[in-house]
C-alpha cells in the first residue's frame, strides 16, 4: 500500500527534507578548473550558446531550454553506474507524486564524506554542475541573473513503471532556475511510448495551469532541461512511466547569489521569498478559476430529526428507494445499525448499496462502455467538452477529472469567459440530473444517425456513446438529491440537512485525480440562519466495475488524513491546509503533510460501496492520480452536504 | 444530549464495515481473533460457511487466506492453532467434540504448515516443511495412500520445499553437493502429480481440477521452470525489460554496432543490462535446465488439465490455460522462426554475392531446412492461435492483443503480401484497434508499427 506524502519527502521532482541541515559548498580553485572539461566541448561554442539563447527566448509556454550530450559520456556514465551500485532507492507515494527516492541522499548537498567517497563521479558531476562556468553560461542563455555556487539544491531520482509526478511550478524561496539532467539507459533510446516525458503547462492567468499539455519533452541519456523559475507560471510535471524502463534524473536548482558571492544584491533573497509567499497567497484567492465549485444548493423544507413525520419514509418513498437501494438498507434495524457506526465512528462504509437488479445492469453498461466507448474516452480538454454534459474538473495543479454537476454549460477556455461565469452570470448553479439526462437521452437519439458512429458500428457491432451510462448516472444522482433518500440519510446522521451538492465523476487512467485539499467551506455563504457545522457530510458511492484495485497500485484510491498541524480553525485558507506566511522553503511545496498516524480513512476504488463521512475541517482528503495502466476509470458519484446539529441546539 | 463528538479527524477512526449482504440469522461473520502482540484479526467468511461446523469454517479460513494477498501470518497461525484444536478436542483423541476429520483437514493441515515456513527464519523452515509432509501422511495414514486430495495437497508442498529449500538458498556459484535431493524432489512431484490425475482417471472423477489451488499448482511448477531457466541471468534491482520493445531495441544496438563496434558490446555489459549468463555443468539447477522431460511434463499435463476439466470449470482457469498453453507454443515457435528469419536475412546479403558451387550448395540446403523451420514455425504458431482464440474474452483486452501478436507472428511466416498475409495483418489490426480504444490508447504503438510495416 502506497504511502502518504511526509515531511521527508521531496517537493518538486526533488527530494529535499524537512529540518535538514543546509550545507554550503564552495569549490576550489583547481575544481572550478577542471570543471570545463566535464562537459562536451561544443557546449561552450559562442555559436551553439548563442542559438540556444534565442530558443530559450523563443520558447513557449514559458522561457526554458535545453540541451543535449552535455556532460562528458564517460562521466556520466560512471555516474549512472555509481549511482545504481551504490545509492539504495526506496519508493515514496503521495498525492502528488510516485518516485523512487535514494534514501540516504534526499539531498546532494549534505552527502556525508563517507558516501561521498563512494561516488566520485557524483561529485565531479556536482562540481560541474554548480562551477562558475556552467553557472554563467545557465545565467547568460537564461537570463535569469546571476547564480548562486555555494547554495546548492540536488538530489537523485528514479522512474519507474507507474512513477509520476504532478503538475506544480516549483516556486519555493531563493530558487532562480530548475534543471534536469535525464540518465535513462545509455545504450537505449528513451521512446516516447515508455512515457515519463517532462511536460510543461502554459497558464489561463498566473497561478493557473491549463489542462491540456502545451509541449513535453522525451528525455534522452545526456539531456538537460532547464527553465528559470516563474512564480504561477512555470508548471510543469512529470508523465508516468508507462513501461518497465528506468528513468534515472538528477534534478536540482540554482539559487540566487548568497552574501559573499557575485551577484548578491542585499535584501534580493528576502524579496524573492516574499514574492513566493505572495504567489503563494494569490494562488489561494484564485478560487474562482476552480471548476466545478463546491457551491451547495439550498435544499427546500429541510428535514428535521425532532420531526418524526418528517423523516417517516411513505409507501411511495420505499417503492423510490427501493428501485435503487439495497432493501436491507431499509430495515430499521439495519438503520439503527449504520447510525450508531456512523455516531461512533463519522464514517461507515456501506457495501452492496444499490440493489441486486440496478447494480448489475448498471455494472454491465459501465463495463461495455468502456470496452467499446464511441467516440473514444476523452483525452484533452476540447474533447471533454464535446461530450457536455459532462464537464472538465480545472485547475491542473489541483485536480483534473470529468464530472457532471447537472448544471448549464461553462465556458472555461479562457481567463475572461471564466471572469464572464463568476462576474456576469453569477448563475444560480441550479443542479437538475432529470434535465440532463434528458440531453443525455437526445445526444443518444442523435448520435445513431451519425455516420461516423454508423461506421464504426460497422467494425464493431458493440460500440456505443457514453450517453446510456451517463442517463443511469444522472438518474441514480437524482436519487441521492431526493427528498426520500435525505430522509433515509438524516435518520442515520441525525443531521439536518440544509445544503447539497451531488457530482457524478470518472477519473480517466492516465490522466485524473484531485490533490489533497482540506476544503469544506461553502462557497456562497447563505445558510438562512441555520448555524451550520464547519465540517462536510460526504457522501461518496463507488462505481468503478473494473477489477484489480484493491492493493492501490493503480491509484484511483480515496484517502482522508489529519492534518496535525492544525491550530486554529481560521478557513480562510481553505483550500489547503497550511497558512502560506508559516511556510519555510522546503515546507512550502509540501503542505500537505502527513505520517501513517494521521490517516483516517483510505478506501480504494471499488464497485457499489456506499461510503458517508463526516469532515472536519482538520481532515484533508484526496483522489489519488490514476494510472495509465489501470484497466478501466475510476466512477463515483459524490454528494456533500451542509449540516446543522439540532442536537447542539437544543443543548 | 450532550454534544456529539462528530468529525472524521476527531474521531480519528479507522473505518467500519457493514456488508449489507449479510442477512440477519443466515450469515455469520467470524472472529479469528489471534492475539500477537495486541494485533487483532477479524476474518469475514462468505455465506455457504456453516458457524456451527468447525470444518466448514476452517475451509472458509483457508479460502480467505488462498484468495487473499498470503502475507498475513496471523490468517495461517489462526489456520493451524484451529487444525490444532480440532484435533485436540475430536472424540477420536479423547476430547469430546464429534467432528468427522476429512481428507480436507488434512490436505489443509499440511498446506498451511508448509505456507507458513515462508514466514519462519532459515533454521526452522525445514522442521515446518517436514511437519507438513507429516500431516498429509497422517492423512494417507487414514485415507489411503491414493487418496487425490492429499496427492495434490502433498504436490503443492513439495514444490513449496524445492522453492524456499533449494532454489531460494542458491546462487550462481552454487554445487550439486550441497543442494543433494533436488532432482529427486522434482521427480517425486511428477509421480504424484501422475498418480494423482491416475487416480482421477480411474475413478472418472475429475471434479477436484475445477479447484483453483490445484490448477494453481501447475502453475507455480511451471513459475519455477521459468527460474531455473533463466537462473543466473542476473538483473538489476529493478527490472529494467519491456518485452515488446526488447527486439525494437535490440535491433537498434546491432544497427549502432555497425557504427560503434566495440563500444557497444562494452556498454552491453552495463549493470542495467540482462547479463547473459550460463551455469555451470556441477550447478544443481543443471540438469534441470538442460532435460526436456520437466517442461515435456507441464505441457502433457496441461493438455491433459484441458481435456478432463470439464464445461463447469471457473472461466478464469478455462481462460489461464488456453493463454498459457498459446504461450507455451509461441516459445516454442521463436527457435525455428528465428532459423527462419536470419536465412531471409543472409539470403538477401548472398543474393548480392557471387558464390561458388559449394556455397551454392550450402545455399540451397540451407534453404531447404529454411523452409522447413518456416512450415514448423507456422505450425506451432497456429496451434498458439487455435489456444488464444479459446482464451477471447470479450471483457478483457489483452486477450485480444494476444490474439493480434500471434496473428502478426503468423503472418509474417507468410508469403510477402499475398492474400492470405494481408487477411491475417487485417485481422491483427482489427483487433488491436478496438484493443487500443478499450485501453485509452496503450497499443498504440504495436498499431502504429504494423500499419507502418504493412504500408
Amino acid at each position: 500500500m502506497p504511502e502518504k506524502r511526509s515531511n521527508d519527502s521531496f517537493d518538486d521532482s526533488g527530494l529535499s527534507s524537512i529540518n535538514r541541515k543546509k550545507i554550503s559548498i564552495k569549490q576550489t580553485p583547481e575544481e572550478e578548473a577542471k570543471a570545463i572539461e566535464y562537459f562536451q566541448p561544443h557546449v561552450f561554442v559562442p555559436s551553439f550558446k548563442s542559438q540556444l539563447t534565442q530558443n530559450i527566448k523563443d520558447s513557449q509556454p514559458y522561457r526554458w531550454g535545453t540541451i543535449k550530450n552535455l556532460i562528458s559520456d564517460e562521466l556520466l556514465r560512471n555516474v549512472r553506474k555509481e549511482i545504481m551500485q551504490e545509492i539504495e532507492f526506496t519508493k515514496k507515494e503521495t498525492d502528488i507524486y510516485k518516485v523512487f527516492q535514494s534514501g540516504d541522499l534526499a539531498n546532494l548537498s549534505a552527502m556525508p564524506a563517507d558516501l561521498l567517497a563512494r561516488l566520485p563521479s557524483l561529485y565531479k558531476l556536482r562540481s560541474a554542475i554548480y562551477s562558475e562556468t556552467f553557472r554563467s553560461f545557465i545565467s547568460d542563455v537564461t537570463g535569469a541573473g546571476k547564480l548562486s555556487g555555494i547554495k546548492t539544491d540536488l538530489s537523485i531520482q528514479l522512474y519507474t513503471k507507474g512513477c509520476h509526478l504532478l503538475t506544480h511550478d516549483d516556486v519555493i524561496g531563493s530558487r532562480r532556475v530548475s534543471f534536469i539532467l535525464y540518465m535513462p539507459d545509455p545504450d537505449a533510446t528513451w521512446k516516447p511510448h515508455y512515457g515519463g516525458a517532462l511536460q510543461l503547462l502554459d497558464s489561463l492567468v498566473p497561478n493557473v495551469p491549463r489542462s491540456d499539455i502545451h509541449s513535453k519533452l522525451v528525455p534522452d541519456f545526456n539531456q538537460i532541461a532547464f527553465f528559470t523559475v516563474q512564480p504561477g507560471l512555470s508548471f510543469h510535471a512529470v508523465e508516468e512511466v508507462k513501461t518497465d524502463r528506468q528513468r534515472l534524473s538528477l534534478q536540482g536548482w540554482f539559487h540566487i547569489p548568497q552574501r559573499g558571492e557575485d551577484g548578491f544584491v542585499e535584501g534580493e533573497q528576502e524579496a524573492t521569498e516574499q514574492k513566493s509567499t505572495l504567489q503563494q497567497l494569490e494562488s489561494k484567492e484564485l478560487k474562482e478559476f476552480d471548476f466545478p465549485k463546491l457551491k451547495l444548493t439550498k435544499i427546500p423544507n429541510c428535514l428535521s430529526i425532532s420531526k418524526s413525520h418528517d423523516i417517516k419514509f411513505t409507501e411511495l418513498d420505499k417503492e423510490y428507494l427501493l428501485k435503487f437501494m439495497n432493501p436491507y438498507l431499509l430495515i430499521d434495524s439495519s438503520i439503527t445499525k449504520l447510525s450508531k457506526i456512523f455516531t461512533d465512528e463519522s464514517v461507515v462504509d456501506i457495501l452492496s448499496f444499490l440493489n441486486e437488479e440496478y447494480e448489475s445492469l448498471l455494472k454491465c453498461l459501465i463495463k461495455s462502455l468502456e470496452i467499446n466507448e464511441y467516440p473514444s474516452m476523452p483525452k484533452n480538454q476540447a474533447e471533454v467538452e464535446s461530450s457536455y454534459p459532462w464537464k472538465l474538473a480545472i485547475p491542473s495543479h489541483k485536480q483534473r477529472y470529468m464530472y457532471i454537476d447537472g448544471g448549464e454549460y461553462e465556458d472555461i477556455n479562457s481567463a475572461k469567459t471564466i471572469l464572464e461565469i463568476n462576474q456576469v452570470k453569477n448563475g444560480s448553479n441550479c443542479s437538475n440530473f432529470d434535465v440532463v439526462a434528458k440531453i443525455f437521452e437526445l445526444q443518444k437519439n442523435l448520435m445513431s444517425s451519425n455516420p461516423d458512429y454508423k461506421n464504426a458500428k460497422l467494425e464493431n457491432d458493440k460500440v456505443e456513446g457514453v450517453n446510456v451510462v451517463s442517463i443511469k448516472l444522472c438518474e441514480l444522482a437524482s436519487m441521492f438529491k431526493s427528498k426520500a433518500f435525505r430522509k433515509w440519510l438524516t435518520r442515520i446522521t441525525e443531521l439536518k440537512l440544509v445544503k447539497d451538492n451531488v457530482l457524478i465523476r470518472r477519473f480517466r487512467p492516465g490522466q485524473d485525480f484531485i490533490l489533497a485539499t482540506k476544503n469544506t467551506d461553502d462557497e456562497d455563504d447563505d445558510s438562512n440562519g441555520d448555524e451550520l457545522m464547519d465540517g462536510l457530510l460526504e457522501g461518496t458511492m463507488s462505481l468503478t466495475p473494473s477489477h484489480g484495485w484493491e492493493s492501490g497500485e493503480w491509484g484511483g484510491y480515496e484517502l482522508c488524513l489529519v492534518d496535525d498541524d492544525e491550530i486554529s480553525h481560521d478557513h480562510d485558507h481553505d483550500d489547503n491546509s497550511t497558512k502560506p506566511d508559516e511556510l519555510n522553503e522546503d515546507e512550502a511545496a509540501i503542505y500537505r503533510t502527513a505520517d501513517k498516524d494521521s490517516v483516517v480513512y483510505e478506501g480504494q476504488a471499488c464497485w457499489n460501496r456506499f461510503t458517508l463521512m463526516y469532515r472536519d475541517p482538520s481532515v484533508m482528503k484526496f483522489v489519488k492520480y490514476v494510472s495509465y495502466e489501470a484497466p478501466g476509470c475510476r466512477w463515483d458519484i459524490n454528494c456533500s452536504w451542509k449540516c446543522s446539529d439540532e442536537f447542539d441546539e437544543s443543548d | 444530549m450532550g454534544k456529539r463528538k462528530l468529525g472524521l479527524g476527531k474521531v480519528n477512526s479507522k473505518k467500519q464495515k457493514l456488508d449489507t449482504n449479510e442477512k440477519v440469522g443466515s450469515k455469520e461473520t467470524s472472529n479469528n481473533k489471534e492475539n500477537k502482540q495486541e494485533e487483532l484479526l477479524t476474518v469475514e467468511l462468505t455465506d455457504e460457511v456453516n458457524p456451527d461446523d468447525p470444518l466448514s469454517q476452517l475451509v472458509g479460513l483457508w479460502k480467505t487466506w488462498k484468495n487473499g494477498d498470503r502475507d498475513n501470518e496471523l490468517i495461517l497461525n489462526g489456520i493451524i492453532n484451529e487444525c490444532d484444536r480440532i484435533l485436540r478436542n475430536n472424540i477420536e483423541n479423547g476430547g469430546k467434540e464429534d467432528i468427522k476429520l476429512n481428507d480436507n483437514f488434512y490436505s489443509i493441515y499440511g498446506q498451511a504448515l508448509s505456507d507458513i515456513s515462508k514466514f519462519k527464519s532459515d533454521n526452522e523452515i525445514s522442521d515446518w516443511i517436514e511437519n507438513s509432509l507429516d500431516r498429509i501422511e497422517d492423512g494417507f495414514n487414514k485415507f489411503g495412500v491414493n487418496n487425490i486430495r492429499l496427492l495434490f495437497a502433498k504436490c503443492n508442498i513439495i514444490l513449496n520445499k524445492i522453492a524456499i529449500q533449494f532454489i531460494g538458498k542458491m546462487n550462481i556459484d552454487s554445487k550439486c553437493e550441497e543442494f543433494e535431493g533436488l532432482n529427486d524432489l522434482f521427480n517425486e512431484f511428477i509421480d504424484t502429480w501422475n498418480l494423482a490425475m491416475k487416480e482421477c482417471e480411474k475413478k472418472n472423477d475429475f471434479s477436484i481440477l475445477g479447484e483453483e489451488w490445484v490448477f494453481e499448482i501447475l502453475n507455480v511448477y511451471d513459475d519455477l521452470l521459468d527460474i531455473v531457466d533463466k537462473f543466473g541471468s542476473q538483473m538489476n534491482e529493478i527490472v529494467d525489460s519491456d518485452g515488446e520493445d526488447e527486439e525494437e531495441d535490440e535491433d537498434e544496438e546491432e544497427e549502432e554496432e555497425g557504427e560503434e563496434g566495440d563500444d557497444i558490446i562494452k556498454a552491453k555489459n552495463d549493470l542495467l543490462q540482462e547479463n547473459d549468463f550460463e551455469i555451470s555443468e556441477d550447478h544443481p539447477l543443471y540438469s534441470i535446465q538442460n532435460e526436456d522431460k520437466y517442461n515435456v511434463f507441464w505441457r502433457d499435463n496441461m493438455l491433459k488439465y484441458k481435456e478432463f476439466m470439464g464445461e463447469n470449470v471457473d472461466k478464469k482457469i478455462k481462460k489461464s490455460i488456453y493463454e498459457k498453453l498459446g504461450q507455451s507454443y509461441l516459445m516454442e515457435a521463436e527457435d525455428p522462426i528465428g532459423f527462419f528469419n536470419s536465412f531471409q536475412y543472409e539470403g538477401e546479403e548472398n543474393a548480392e554475392k557471387d558464390l561458388d558451387e559449394k556455397e551454392l550448395k550450402e545455399l540451397v540446403e540451407t534453404k531447404v531446412a529454411a523452409e522447413k523451420a518456416r512450415e514448423l514455425g507456422k505450425e506451432l504458431v497456429n496451434k498458439a492461435i487455435e489456444q488464444l482464440r479459446e482464451a477471447h474474452d470479450e471483457e478483457d483486452p489483452k486477450t485480444w492483443v494476444n490474439i493480434a501478436e500471434a496473428l502478426i507472428t503468423y503472418a509474417n511466416l507468410l508469403e510477402l503480401e499475398s492474400e492470405e498475409q494481408e487477411e491475417t495483418y487485417k485481422e491483427a489490426e482489427k483487433l488491436l484497434r478496438r484493443a487500443n480504444n478499450a485501453c485509452h490508447g496503450k497499443y498504440q504503438d504495436i498499431l502504429d508499427s504494423l500499419i507502418v510495416n504493412s504500408e
